[in-house]
């Protein structure tokens, strides 16, 4: 004997029901569920462990030029050069003492961008400053050429030491 | 004296305006340009007559420094630089007509080493300012101060008379 009668659940019953149960009632507006936030959390495994290949090792890489990186290179260190001469410029113009003037933080500066240059890449530069506007670049292009390389007569004033130190320039190439 | 436009020696020589940003006293008509920049020759030189070498205690023909002087840039040996020359120290801060004046500036922060040497030939005050140009000054406060390029305060003053 059936205790409870067995609910029918055809497909226009269920469709009847649903519009009654969603029927929106007066003074009650439909509302709309907004999605619940999901975090999605997703990984990407790269496997980086494995050497990267030599350039010579992959013929396509070969084909691929290293120009711009060292052209970013070599305008920061250009720009560098630039701001630490005007400010060397700029601080000591009125300074009385040769020897307080090469003191200075950006000339030491100067001197030290060497390390990060190309060959004689800071002594070009020194050397073309000194042909634009002559100052005392004297001892830092002593320092990066060498005691051996001086190029001025004990006795030259400061006309002869800029003429000498440009005539070397041309000499070693590094002046046109 | 001065630089003459077009030689080796000329550096680029900054304007007006730029050059009493430096030395704030400066304007109003109180001074002058007389020369071009030139990294040449430098106050103390320019003081004792010489245009052509910078003077300082250092090796080098670019430099000088009086063979029988005390080889340091104390307000000490550049007092005898002048006293050497037959200048006599004075108290007198004005131009006095017919006297050469030599006035030697200190920085406030070291007042042994010497910063700036102005002169007057009696009829105004004259510098050469580092590397800088040479000017023509009203007085010697127009460059006492500690502010921007200033050269401190006047820690001597010496005369002789003009032959």
């Amino acid at each position: 004997m059936l205790l409870h009668k067995p609910t029918r659940y055809g497909r226009a019953r269920t469709r009847r029901r649903s519009a009654k149960l969603h029927k929106p009632q007066e003074g009650h507006p439909i509302r709309r569920l907004e999605p619940l936030p999901v975090a999605v959390n997703v990984q990407v495994f790269i496997a980086d462990i494995a050497p990267l290949p030599t350039r010579g090792a992959v013929p396509a890489l070969r084909q691929i030029p290293l120009v711009d990186s060292q052209r970013d290179k070599q305008e920061k260190l250009r720009y560098s050069f630039r701001e630490h001469v005007e400010r060397w410029k700029n601080d000591t113009q009125h300074w009385s003492s040769v020897a307080k003037m090469i003191a200075h933080p950006s000339y030491l500066r100067i001197v030290g961008l060497a390390g990060q240059a190309g060959a004689n890449e800071i002594e070009r530069w020194l050397l073309q400053e000194l042909q634009a506007e002559p100052d005392y670049w004297f001892d830092a292009l002593n320092a990066l050429a060498g005691e051996d390389e001086d190029p001025v007569p004990p006795l030259d004033d400061f006309d002869g030491a800029v003429n000498a130190w440009l005539a070397w320039g041309h000499r070693k190439g590094l002046l046109e | 004296m001065g630089a003459p436009e077009g030689i080796a020696g000329v550096v680029r020589t900054i304007t007006p305006i730029e050059l009493e940003a430096r030395f704030p006293k400066l304007g109003g008509g109180n001074y002058k340009r007389a020369s071009q920049a030139t990294a040449r020759y430098n106050c103390l030189a320019f003081a004792c007559g010489d245009d052509r070498r910078w003077w300082e205690p250092r090796p080098g023909g670019r430099f000088y420094w009086p063979p029988d002087a005390q080889r340091d840039t104390s307000l000490a040996a550049v007092t005898r630089i002048f006293t050497a020359d037959g200048y006599s120290e004075t108290e007198d801060r004005n131009i006095e007509s017919g006297y050469l004046k030599a006035a030697i500036y200190v920085e406030l922060e070291d007042l042994d080493t010497y910063s700036h040497v102005a002169l007057s030939d009696g009829l105004v005050w004259k510098s050469k300012l580092g590397k800088g140009q040479d000017i023509e000054h009203a007085s010697l406060d127009l460059l006492e101060g500690n502010q921007k390029d200033e050269y401190g305060i006047v820690a001597a003053i010496l005369r002789k008379a003009i032959q």
